[in-house]
């Protein structure tokens, strides 16, 4: 999508996302979630509340679990950037993703991706199996679901923790 | 720019091929997705009202136009008064001359980009002579002169009986002269409950793309009704139902928001006037202060019992309607907020009446058991205050006046269920309440066609968010005796050679999955009984091959009309809470939460676990957590960072149990969507009271209310 020459500073950043490099240049007041929605074409990463709250925007900056609908696409230039499309190439989380639809861990799917990635940055700091359930639970208040009431999530955390 | 039409982009993912893998892959596909790669796209963005009730003087949109990238703006002076509504047509498309609350949509900007249609919107220069406000049910009822709708009879829809002119609608039940079945009591109670705001809030804002370059129109929205809004687009922009395509859209949850074009109309009206194809999505503070809010408002329940019996009852609701009831589908523009308390007991004689006035709020709208939350609230409370004043307990007091045996039950699976929780500590206390979910009313065609490849069922239902394709999947290997991998779902959107309501009151298991059952029986009338034994597991390829013809196609119907004795018969349920409360602050912990239900028959295993704790989060989130304070006519909540809702912090243990009353109902699909949640408020009410021995009757319930009545009574900490 073409933005408008509105704004005098349109830089240039470069940023590796799901192991592709790319190098973009951006309005700058573009967000994270902008660059890798509607210029990557990387959809499955979703828009909820644009405040930081919901989660559903959640993907992995340098690892860290990170709200791009407040992450503006500059602040991300020569960061390492890990969606939802790109967990497949992690063979380590696929029973993540089956313990989701086999426990009931989605209904609607809007928060998904968002749930996946989070818990996803855990298993590959090998984090996830050694924290305390509390822990995990902690870990995610900040990714909303309104359809599972989190039961389904949990059952398939703890699939995955084992 | 490109005349090609985009192709249906649900359809290339509507479980076809993986069905499983589309969910946690990230390439499950939602309306703004459709928009992220559509080309040539414009961005819209809403000028919403900032006055509760103004006269509209001017929209001044020259500086909006002169921001580079900025293609159109559109007001409701160039369009005209068009109104939509589901029943009664009173909301307009965009204001025309008069707003009646903050947030209404006034103006609309499509530029190039997102952030350049936003920032326009702010630029566009509104003049406003405010007008008399009504903030609540006192100023409505109180002295004025007002009227919202002085134009209301000329509206579609409206009904002759209209008393006076800021009543939106008014409902009636009566079955017996409830006065003198007072004058026969011995013992009477009457109390007042008061509920205030929740919002629906599914996570995924409204969202479409319009594409109307040319003959055809293209739509793909986040709007959970495809035939309506097909209908209601053809309507309000002039052109011909045969020319519009509502497109297959997954929706990010629903709960009762996503049924009207708030969106939609404009969107299409804009596309015509640019040539290009226009996609619009709501920010979150839009979501929160425009669409469907539930109804606050109060609650009056007077009971008497004469010889122990539930010998006369009688209720009186008032709801804020806010300023239109276009988002309402009853006829009478009330929710279904009658009979619902004491459902499940004997009452020798109703007399129940409500109505839904307009103010200067934001509209109210059907919320997940749009009355049934309030009404269960009110009804479940005073029937524990009732055993109370008996000096029963409150299970045996229930289990003495139930008439339904599913009832009977779960209050005995209660029982003993949270008999182990007893003697738990100082200010701990256990509260239950029981109540019922039944699907709405609605028809549904399935179309069904057996290949040599699988089965595929043509649905005009959207997927809402239930994960109701799955269960139309396992409904047509269980009764078809094939994998369900040789199941295809393949969803439609709008389309008049298949009759379909809609997602939403409950009623798309029982309704569309009666419809996947019937089409499968054709189905096998027309291939002969199952043989697993032929072909492998999906036997109908062999079959087919044997009768000689590439495939057999059918079309099945399911319908559900209440009253009727082939009416899909009501789902039961109980809940018991256990909580702390903590007498200095009055907060309260809910430490562990029994769930009992008599099901029907369990189609998806997975989908009814996930209603039934969703459902339970969903109340539990309402009851307790949430609010949209709306003051003086405005939001003040406008962000999910101030409009709490429940984490994975917030949820309790919680345990599910199944009782199953008579043999004839296992084969029976019955509605689950909307009962757990409504379970919530009165059973937690009941255990603080039951805890420290002050009764809550506001919702949602806080650990301040608590603090203020222990407070009241000299027995805070």
């Amino acid at each position: 999508m073409g933005g408008v020459d509105v704004d005098p500073a349109w830089p240039s950043i470069a940023l590796t996302v799901n192991g592709r490099r790319h190098e973009v240049s951006v309005p700058a007041d573009r967000r994270l979630a902008g660059l890798l929605r509607d210029d990557l074409g990387l959809t499955g990463t979703k828009l909820g509340c644009e405040v930081g709250v919901c989660g559903t925007c959640t993907v992995l900056v340098d690892g860290l679990p990170t709200s791009s609908c407040l992450t503006l696409a500059v602040q991300v230039d020569g960061a390492s950037v890990l969606t939802v499309e790109g967990l497949a190439a992690f063979p380590e989380l696929a029973e993540l993703g089956r313990a989701f639809v086999e426990e009931g861990g989605f209904q609607c799917g809007f928060c998904t991706s968002g749930q996946l990635v989070a818990i996803a940055g855990l298993m590959l700091e090998q984090r996830l199996s050694s924290m305390t359930s509390e822990a995990v639970t902690e870990h995610l208040h900040g990714n909303l679901c309104r359809c599972t009431g989190y039961y389904g999530i949990q059952r398939a955390i703890d699939r995955a923790r084992r | 720019m490109t005349s090609e039409r985009r192709p249906s982009r649900s359809s290339e993912t509507t479980h076809r091929d993986d069905p499983d893998q589309e969910w946690v892959s990230g390439r499950r596909r939602f309306a703004a997705d459709i928009a992220a790669d559509t080309s040539e796209l414009l961005h819209v963005a809403f000028v919403l009202s900032t006055e509760p009730h103004a006269r509209l003087l001017d929209v001044d949109a020259d500086a909006a136009l002169a921001l580079p990238g900025v293609v159109a703006v559109m007001t409701g002076a160039d369009i005209g008064l068009r109104l939509f509504g589901r029943s009664l047509r009173d909301y307009p498309v965009l204001a025309v001359d008069r707003v009646l609350f903050a947030g209404q949509r006034v103006a609309a900007v499509a530029a190039e980009d997102p952030e350049t249609a936003h920032r326009a919107a702010r630029m566009v220069d509104v003049s406003y002579e405010p007008l008399s406000p009504l903030y609540d049910l006192e100023d409505v009822f109180g002295e004025h002169d007002v009227e919202l709708h002085p134009g209301a009879q000329g509206y579609e829809g409206a009904t002759d009986d209209h008393p006076f002119g800021n009543l939106q609608g008014a409902d009636v039940v009566v079955d017996g002269d409830v006065d003198a079945a007072f004058a026969e009591c011995d013992h009477v109670r009457e109390d007042t409950f008061v509920f205030d705001r929740v919002h629906s809030a599914p996570l995924e804002p409204h969202a479409c793309v319009v594409d109307a370059r040319g003959e055809h129109v293209s739509v793909w929205s986040s709007n959970k009704v495809p035939n309506r809004l097909r209908a209601d687009l053809a309507l309000l922009a002039d052109r011909a139902v045969g020319d519009i395509h509502v497109h297959p859209t997954n929706i990010g949850g629903d709960f009762g928001s996503k049924a009207a074009p708030y969106l939609e109309v404009v969107c299409l009206l804009l596309s015509e006037r640019t040539q290009r194809p226009v996609a619009a999505r709501m920010t979150y503070t839009e979501m929160l202060g425009t669409t469907a809010v539930r109804h606050p408002g109060r609650l009056r329940l007077r009971t008497g019992l004469r010889q122990g019996r539930i010998h006369a009852h009688e209720a009186e609701a008032i709801l804020d309607g806010g300023a239109f009831a276009a988002i309402k589908p009853r006829a009478t523009r009330v929710v279904s907020i009658l009979g619902h308390a004491y459902a499940n007991y004997e009452v020798c004689v109703r007399d129940e009446r409500a109505m839904t006035v307009y103010s200067n709020n934001p509209p109210g709208g059907h919320v997940r058991s749009p009355g049934e939350f309030q009404s269960v609230f009110a009804g479940e409370s005073q029937v524990d205050l009732l055993a109370r004043t008996c000096g029963e307990d409150p299970i045996a007091f229930r289990l003495r006046r139930t008439t339904v045996p599913e009832v009977r039950g779960i209050l005995e699976e209660l029982r003993a269920g949270v008999q182990p929780w007893g003697g738990d500590g100082p200010d701990v206390g256990v509260g239950v309440a029981t109540f019922g979910c039944r699907a709405g009313n609605g028809e549904s065609v399935v179309a069904a066609r057996a290949t040599s490849s699988g089965v595929v069922l043509r649905v005009g239902v959207p997927d809402q968010g239930s994960g109701m394709y799955a269960t139309f999947r396992l409904l047509a290997a269980q009764a078809l005796e094939i994998p369900r991998e040789a199941v295809h779902v393949e969803a439609i959107g709008a389309d008049e050679t298949l009759t379909d309501a809609g997602a939403g009151s409950s009623r798309v298991t029982a309704v569309v999955g009666s419809a996947c059952i019937d089409a499968c029986s054709r189905l096998l009338e027309e291939l002969g009984p199952p043989d697993p034994d032929e072909g492998g597991g999906y036997w109908p390829a062999a079959r087919l091959e044997r009768m000689g013809t590439p495939e057999v196609s059918v079309e099945g119907v399911g319908r559900n009309r209440r009253g009727e004795a082939a009416a899909v018969k009501p789902t039961y349920g109980g809940l018991a809470l256990q909580v702390t409360v903590d007498r200095m602050t009055g907060q309260f912990v809910i430490r562990r939460a029994m769930l009992v239900v008599a099901p029907g028959r369990i189609a998806n295993p997975v989908g009814f676990r996930g209603q039934l704790e969703g459902g339970f989060v969903y109340g539990l989130s309402q009851a307790v957590l949430e609010r949209l304070v709306v003051e003086q006519g405005q939001l003040v909540t406008a962000s999910l960072g101030d409009y709490k809702l429940a984490c994975i912090g917030d949820v309790p243990p919680l345990e599910i149990r199944h009782v199953r009353v008579g043999a004839e109902t296992e084969g029976e699909l019955r509605a689950v969507g909307e009962l757990a949640n409504i379970g919530v408020a009165p059973a937690l009410a009941n255990a603080i009271d039951d805890a420290v021995g002050v009764r809550i009757r506001t919702l949602p319930i806080t650990g301040e209310d608590v603090w203020q009545a222990l407070r009241s009574v000299g027995q805070e900490g």
